[in-house]
């Protein structure tokens, strides 16, 4: 565990020095807050970037027309989106990392055939959700509730993993009410939230819904939280355990102003600081509320125990610090911001 | 639900609640609600103008003791306007209060019953909103924010003090909240036992409002954006000093609030203006009450100052995220995320201001000038949609006749006019 900590501390100094050399505005902005590669010693105090930079900059070390992939969030017009590049070196961490990720979080999901309810690659090249399934070897895609799709998932004989957005799930089972079950040890692995988007679902029925539609029972069904700016995904199983990521990743709950993490049982602004952002910038200020959940430290390893100080071991999701809505304007702010001529 | 004597601000669980305090309103309102006789409606808001004007009034007095975040002190610059702006027994009638006369001897009235949706940043509208449904001779019903306390209070303060003065008037208005946060069932039947329907918020909620209003006379008054304009011969400190106000009262969420200060001059008059309203709020934010400080004002403000940090951008920032100066060298209006982050941009010359402002036609309410502008800049301001043009210090202080929107406040809430649906 001691070694472990050395190395992150170790790769997220250099990542730091890197993004801080070859990205222009993320080292304005830890000019302006006085901390450099120089004098950084500590991964805590890494400069963090609101991922609502990602729109308004290209956070990029190499050039945005030499990136190998750029992936744009999702839900808003290309204007509004943000933009993640990767290089080539980038793109092939961001394989390796979510393979890696995946396995780790869900190991009964290994062998099992990957389905993936959302739109294809194809569909959407720059959706960093669907390249995600295609690297982890998705069979096929479904955005639709098509014929097809239903006709499939009846005669599956071998049990599968079903990944979709929540979105896709609720319209699937919106469109076809009568239970379709699929065989025993298949996995549910939901995305993205549903507030808004079409009726409002709580997460405990939808999963009654897995259950019921599909007969996959809470257990097998998994959530993933991840965002088109940040490589490195979480995962949570059933409705009551925390969010947990690799050991690529460290996660704070702070208070955004002055970046001081919250106390246990307090809420804060999720930060993350993930090693798999090699082409952008590894300390995100994400726009997620949340609230720690941390594990006992191993009672005899002192440097772990000063490492759970500050990073959380796994959190609690609880919703959107910001609305997309502006105040001010909603729609209209989005179009007043992506009116602004970049400095 | 409450006795009918004793509530002033009704908690309702379900329709058949508010249906009783509709019938409740109507039946005490009478015929024409608020009486045949505009100059006794005029002679009964003077008297209730003139309880609240002495700073010694026990009206004052009690509207002291409401707690954050919309103290007396916060409010007290609106609150000075709008009495102002109303008639007075010591002053010549308004030119507004005669229209209405000479409009009411020609047969113009309001709708029996106004249903209002106030909105949760400033307490003062319900106030603003409903005189002005009296003085066009209509009862209301006021739809409060459940999540705001302190706006019933106002509000509690406004018919308390209003029955002080007019048991009459005071009895043509009724406030409603709906108890446990939002309801659509309840939204739709206030819609439809109002016969005309004014709303303020955001653009969403005006959206969902005017969606329960299909066919009925509806008014949305949803978010518009507001700035200021310093002209190079004016004194820049004390232009500075006076914005601060506008900018620090309701934590900069009014459509009065200025995003964006345009400095007439170059990159170095944006200095120190920015310099000196940055002075001027470290002062002033003394005073005007802290808004809630939760985690969604902090996370705002920490993006805002980030984002202009990337860009290079020279900033002000007030402890605790309390304000925050943001000098930019472009010329170019900037949507502020409110909570007192102003931008300070440069203009070589006024002219310019026209295209610069022409993407915000339809969005841009007021505008807080300093020093002398040609009338031509004037007609620019209003050509893109400015209501109110005002120096710096009275930008939230608009009088009761004041064309939000571009509308007659009361010509566009009579019974015989088609009140254009205004949305966005």
């Amino acid at each position: 565990m001691g070694e472990a900590a050395d190395t992150f501390e170790r790769l997220s100094l250099e990542l730091f020095a890197r993004q801080y050399k070859l990205i222009e505005p993320y080292r304005r902005l830890c000019d302006s807050v006085g901390i450099t590669p120089d004098s950084c010693y500590d991964w805590i105090d890494i400069p963090l970037v609101p991922a609502a930079a990602f729109k308004r900059y290209q956070l990029s070390c190499v050039p945005p027309e030499k990136a190998a992939a750029v992936y744009y969030s999702s839900g808003t017009t290309r204007n509004e989106a943000s933009r993640h590049y990767m290089d080539a070196d980038a793109l092939s961490l961001y394989r390796d990392s979510l393979r890696q990720g995946f396995v780790t979080a869900i190991p009964d999901a290994v062998g099992k055939p990957i389905w993936a309810l959302m739109p294809s690659p194809q569909q959407m090249p720059n959706s960093s959700l669907s390249a995600m399934l295609e690297m982890l070897g998705a069979e096929t895609f479904f955005w639709e509730a098509s014929h097809r799709m239903l006709e499939d998932l009846t005669e599956l004989e071998q049990p599968i993993v079903l990944f979709g957005t929540a979105f896709a799930f609720v319209q699937l089972f919106d469109a076809v009410p009568d239970p379709i079950m699929i065989p025993s040890g298949s996995i549910i692995i939901e995305t993205g939230g549903l507030k808004g988007r079409t009726r409002d679902v709580a997460r405990e029925d939808l999963y009654a819904m897995f259950t019921e539609h599909l007969g996959v029972p809470i257990d097998n069904c998994y959530s993933e939280y991840g965002m088109s700016e940040m490589a490195t995904q979480f995962y949570s199983r059933g409705l009551t355990e925390p969010k947990r990521g690799p050991h690529w990743v460290r996660t704070r709950i702070i208070d955004p102003l002055t970046g001081i993490s919250a106390r246990q049982g307090q809420r804060g602004l999720l930060a993350h600081y993930d090693l798999a952002n090699f082409n952008s910038v590894l300390a995100i200020q994400t726009e997620d509320a949340g609230q720690a959940v941390i594990s006992p430290p191993p009672p005899t390893d002192k440097r772990a125990r000063t490492e759970h100080r500050r990073a959380v071991r796994g959190f609690v999701l609880l919703g959107r610090a910001l609305e997309a809505e502006l105040r001010g304007c909603s729609l209209i702010a989005e179009e007043l911001w992506a009116r602004q001529r970049p400095q | 639900m409450g006795s009918a004597a004793s509530t002033i601000v009704w908690e309702i669980t379900r329709p058949d609640d508010l249906a009783e305090v509709t019938a409740r309103l109507k039946s005490q309102a009478g015929g024409r609600p608020a009486g045949a006789d505009i100059r006794q409606t005029l002679h009964d808001i003077s008297r209730f103008a003139d309880l609240w004007r002495p700073s010694e009034s026990i009206w004052r007095t009690r509207a002291g003791r409401i707690p954050g975040p919309f103290t007396l002190r916060g409010v007290e610059p609106t609150l000075h306007a709008l009495l102002d702006s109303l008639p007075s027994e010591r002053r010549p009638t308004p030119n507004w209060a005669e229209r209405l006369i000479n409009d009411r001897m020609a047969g113009r009235c309001g709708y029996p019953l106004v249903g209002h949706i106030a909105a949760s940043n400033t307490p003062l509208l319900a106030w603003t909103s409903v005189l002005r449904a009296l003085l066009t001779e209509s009862a209301s019903i006021v739809k409060l924010p459940s999540e705001q306390p302190a706006i019933s209070a106002w509000a509690r303060l406004f018919r308390d003090s209003m029955m002080a003065a007019s048991p009459r008037l005071a009895e043509c208005m009724a406030f409603v909240r709906w108890k446990g946060g939002a309801r659509t069932d309840l939204d739709v039947a206030l819609c439809e036992t109002s016969d005309l329907v004014l709303a303020y918020g955001s653009d969403q909620t005006i959206a969902a409002i005017r969606g329960h209003c299909a066919g009925k006379p509806f008014l949305g008054y949803g978010h518009r954006v507001s700035l200021a304009v310093i002209v190079s011969d004016a004194d820049f400190a004390e232009a500075a000093s006076k914005l601060a106000l506008d900018i620090l009262l309701y934590d900069q969420s009014g459509c009065l609030s200025p995003h964006t200060v345009f400095v007439e001059g170059g990159v170095g008059d944006v200095g120190i203006v920015s310099r000196s309203l940055a002075n001027a709020l470290r002062v002033q934010s003394q005073d005007v009450p802290a808004p809630v400080n939760d985690e969604r004002r902090r996370a705002a403000v920490a993006e805002a100052r980030s984002i202009a940090k990337m860009g290079g951008l020279t900033l002000h920032e007030g402890d605790n995220g309390r304000w925050t100066v943001v000098q930019r060298a472009a010329p170019q209006f900037t949507l502020s995320p409110t909570h007192g982050v102003v931008y300070v941009a440069p203009v070589a010359k006024l002219t310019d201001l026209g295209p610069l402002l022409s993407g915000l036609d339809g969005l841009v309410q007021g505008c807080a000038v300093a020093g002398p502008v040609a009338g031509a800049v004037r007609q620019m301001l209003r050509s893109v949609g400015v209501s109110y043009i005002c120096e710096p210090g009275r930008l939230q202080c608009p009088p009761i006749d004041w064309p939000e929107d571009g509308l007659d406040p009361f010509a566009s809430i009579y019974m015989s006019a088609t009140p254009d649906p205004v949305c966005f």
